[in-house]
């Protein structure tokens, strides 16, 4: 702790390029070569107009992964508040000078490169809950008033996208606080208590939602409502999943995403087609590759020895478990159709992005997981 | 950790970390078990809800005449269709069907043959009986037949711009199928149901249609014109007996409609008919009290209009009464006649006549009128003598009726009344004109055939009280009038003591002919047309 000069600085990149999760590496690898398969697929068998991007993202962002890997922690835990408060102040413009698109106003151009503030945001609340139980000592993380604080830094993202309006990332966000302090070992009472909350104001968030959202919530309770209209989605992606049955049609010879039956079917709805082809072997032998990402990743986390490091490695690991968790489950009808993409495989370079940076993150801290980190402040 | 914190609460992280990990690990569970019941238990299959379903096809009722004679029907016909994959030998199919369908594409046809991942396509639709029959004794596994209704016209072109088309699945796309398609209803059938709807009763006569569309194509024959349109209406209550277009339109070959010249004359195109717009001309002159049928115009003088100078085929050299402006066809008289009542006026009563608008029938779209851009001191006057407005003929016909029948507005119409298809219109007609303007007018109508001098002098058949105005228009081309050119049409009524009927007919660009004395005016065409057409349907009219 005396030490503020921490040894990671001092070893040289090739140290800490051999001290990198491999494994993990290896593991995304795999996860982006389905990811480019399935792209190949929804382009009807051509590496044009999605494949061939689709793999050039993964090539760049898994340099970014590498590259922020040799970057010393302390950089990030010293850039986590600013960089939250600049994630903030972007997501309040987005009302104002936001580019609106399909009923929804969630991107900024800045030079003409649009991007989403709410990305950002997914990286920096990350960086931020760290850095602040990084700080605060362990006797005060239950006590009302350091809960409290977290508790203002969560919501105001939240309540910033849920009037974009984003249901799915502001559910996000929430979820990925919430179980940071959790894991930061905020008493469980708390989260009891939240818990109860949250159900008497359901009502009270219901009256408050956009129209397209409560009709989404509404199909997703009962998809044969409207089949042809707002169920559309749900009712061709379960189909697919139908399609596949066990064993799967083959590779491009699903007929709901051959005959573009299913809607975004390289985006949000890619699960439906891969599912299509390779059956419910294949979908599972997915979610295997996410569990075992996040079974990595949680190892790591374990194994760290700052809270920083713990807790950045945790969120970057909750962040690809919610994207993945998240839109599966809509694909399979279990949850409503929220604007989620699945990590490294739907096409996109945004989402791509913010996973591998995140990871990125997670990497830094596992490469510096011995290093001990001064409590700052 | 290197923090100082309590060793109790040192394994808390390890805790928490692990249950997350239960969490997520609990989070895919569920989606597995979601995973292996959709993937077991969903539909397998897209229920396919495209609106009609493959080989589907429509009864239609049948279509008869005002006495309840067949003018379309649907027939039971097979139709061959081909399973590809339980074809066994894709060539000797291909070979054996090019021999009794010699017209097939046959490299389409082994194309579908050949692609086995389809079970379902037709060959070929509506067959004959005696084909199908050869096609079924070649025994050929994979060939099946399907039978089908399919619409059959037994009186061939007759009437065939007003009955329409319909496509090769039964639906009506043109005329009265398609009207038949959107108020009365098909029904979808599969197989070969005939429909159970009540027959769809047309206001025309065939034997009077017959007889139009005979005397039209001898007149267009004769005088070698470029085409020829006629109606008959009956002017009290607007029912279209017969309405004619040459040439003629075949119903079973819906792709003769993109012939310009098989466009319909009577309904669907618009012209500037000349002479007998001077009929309304004075009509209105008459009602609004301007004018009585002797009152005294001056036409010694061709009439100055700015740089436009409007004058008479045969100068009278004396002052004209409105009648012999009628008789005569005196262009300035009926000029004058309008400047005195103003464009305003003159307007106002081309509306009240349905002369400004389209609208539409059972047999389809009325055109629109073209109208002048600018309705000014010019306008007035050319409109007057029926140039500068161009009306569909179908309008025309009616506001003669209109006017002639007593004063009151009639719509045309082409279904019987009584007949399920057509819901009982309005009973309370709109007066156009008094009925003595409408006497004066019909009897000025019967003069002009009466007199010796009378431009309509050639359409008289004996008995029939007829009454007509001819109009000899000469037709813009490249916007230049020319006087050898011409559209020459005839509008009659008869008889002439209690107007029943109303006949029009107008030649396209008629030539001179042996019995026309050089002549291409209308009194030498289409009047002698218009007495040949009431000397024959006369009699069969109702």
């Amino acid at each position: 702790m005396a030490r503020p000069q921490s040894t990671a600085t001092q070893r040289t990149i090739g140290e800490k390029l051999l001290g990198v999760q491999w494994p993990l590496l290896g593991l995304l690898c795999l996860l982006a070569t389905v990811g480019i398969t399935a792209q190949v697929a929804a382009g009807g068998g051509s590496f044009s107009p999605w494949a061939d991007k689709h793999a050039l993202r993964f090539v760049l962002t898994l340099a970014l992964v590498l590259a922020i890997a040799c970057t010393p922690l302390q950089w990030w835990i010293d850039i986590a508040y600013p960089v939250y408060a600049i994630a903030l102040l972007l997501l309040m413009l987005v009302p104002y000078f936001g580019i609106e698109a399909l009923g929804a106003r969630r991107w900024l151009g800045i030079g003409g490169v649009t991007f989403q503030p709410a990305e950002l945001m997914k990286v920096a609340l990350v960086l931020m809950l760290a850095r602040y139980y990084q700080a605060l000592r362990p006797d005060r993380v239950s006590s009302p008033l350091y809960v409290l604080v977290p508790l203002v830094l969560i919501a105001l993202p939240v309540a910033l996208t849920l009037k974009q309006p984003d249901l799915g990332t502001a559910v996000l966000f929430g979820l990925v606080g919430v179980t940071l302090m959790y894991l930061a070992g905020v008493t469980v009472f708390y989260f009891i208590g939240g818990a109860l909350a949250a159900v008497w104001a359901a009502p009270l968030v219901w009256s408050r939602l956009h129209d397209y959202q409560r009709r989404r919530v509404e199909i997703f309770l009962d998809p044969d409502k409207d089949p042809l209209g707002a169920g559309y989605h749900i009712a061709q992606s379960k189909i697919a999943l139908g399609s596949g049955g066990l064993s799967g049609r083959g590779f491009m010879q699903g007929t709901q995403s051959q005959l573009d039956f299913i809607p975004e079917k390289h985006t949000d709805f890619i699960f439906a087609t891969l599912a299509e082809q390779w059956g419910f072997a294949g979908a599972m032998t997915l979610v295997a590759l996410y569990v075992l990402v996040l079974a990595l990743m949680i190892t790591m986390a374990l194994r760290c020895r700052s809270q920083f490091a713990r807790l950045a490695i945790g969120g970057a690991g909750l962040i690809v478990f919610l994207y993945a968790f998240i839109n599966i489950a809509m694909v399979t009808g279990i949850v409503p159709v929220v604007g989620v993409p699945l990590p490294l495989i739907s096409y996109g370079g945004t989402s791509m992005t913010t996973i591998m940076v995140a990871v990125g993150i997670a990497m830094c801290a596992h490469v510096n997981r011995t290093t001990p980190v001064h409590r700052g402040g | 950790m290197s923090s100082p914190s309590p060793p109790a609460r040192q394994p808390l992280p390890e805790q928490r970390t692990l249950a997350i990990l239960l969490l997520i690990v609990a989070g895919f569970a569920i989606l597995g078990v979601q995973l292996v019941w959709q993937a077991t238990k969903g539909q397998g299959r897209a229920r396919l809800s495209i609106s009609e379903p493959i080989a589907r096809s429509f009864a239609r009722p049948d279509i008869v005449d005002r006495s309840g004679r067949l003018i379309a029907t649907d027939l039971e016909a097979p139709s061959l269709f081909a399973d590809p994959a339980l074809i066994l030998d894709v060539d000797e199919a291909a070979e054996k069907l090019a021999a009794i369908l010699p017209d097939i594409d046959q490299v389409q046809l082994r194309s579908t043959l050949a692609d086995r991942s389809r079970r379902f396509v037709w060959l070929r639709r509506g067959l004959s009986p005696r084909i199908a029959q050869r096609i079924h004794d070649l025994g050929l596994p994979g060939l099946a037949f399907r039978r089908e209704q399919r619409r059959s016209y037994p009186l061939g072109t007759l009437a065939g711009h007003i009955i329409g088309s319909v496509t090769i699945d039964n639906r009506g796309i043109a005329g009265i199928e398609k009207f038949i398609d959107e108020t009365v209803g098909v029904e979808a059938i599969l197989g070969a149901k005939p429909a159970a709807k009540v027959p769809v009763q047309l206001s025309l006569d065939i034997g009077v249609q017959f007889a139009l569309e005979d005397e039209l194509v001898r007149a267009t024959r004769h005088y070698a014109a470029a085409g020829a349109a006629g109606i008959i209406l009956d002017a009290t209550t607007g029912e279209v007996f017969a309405a004619a277009s040459v040439p003629e339109l075949d119903p079973a070959r819906p792709g003769q409609t993109l012939e310009a010249a098989r466009l319909d004359k009577v309904t669907a195109s618009t012209f500037e008919l000349g002479s007998i717009f001077k009929l309304i001309t004075i009509a209105d002159a008459l009602d609004a009290g301007a004018a009585t049928a002797d009152t005294v115009i001056d036409v010694r003088t061709p009439l100055r209009i700015g740089r436009h100078l409007i004058r008479d085929l045969h100068p009278a050299g004396r002052p004209l009464s409105v009648r012999e402006v009628f008789t005569q066809s005196s262009n300035v008289g009926a000029a004058r006649l309008a400047l005195a009542a103003g464009s305003d006026r003159q307007r106002a009563f081309l509306d009240r006549l349905g002369l400004l608008r389209g609208g539409r029938t059972e047999a389809g779209i009325i055109a629109q009128p073209n109208v002048p851009l600018r309705w000014g001191e010019v306008e007035t006057a050319t409109v007057a003598y029926g140039h500068g407005l161009a009306v569909s003929p179908l309008r025309f016909a009616a506001a003669t009726a209109s006017l002639l029948n007593g004063g009151l507005q009639i719509e045309p119409t082409f279904v019987r009344a009584g007949n399920p298809a057509r819901p009982p219109g309005p009973h309370s007609a709109m007066r156009v004109v008094t009925a003595e303007t409408s006497a004066v007018l019909t009897t000025l109508m019967r003069r002009n055939v009466t007199l010796p001098t009378g431009t309509g002098r050639r359409a008289d058949v004996a008995g029939y009280e007829i009454g007509g105005k001819t109009g000899t228009a000469e037709i813009a081309i490249d916007g230049k009038y020319r006087g050898d050119q011409v559209l020459a049409s005839f509008v009659a009524t008869f008889p002439a003591s209690q107007p029943k009927y109303v006949v029009l007919v107008m030649l396209d660009r008629p030539q001179p002919a042996p019995d026309t004395a050089g002549q291409i005016t209308a009194g030498h065409n289409a009047a002698p047309t218009v007495a040949r057409i009431i000397a024959r349907a006369g009699p069969l009219l109702p």
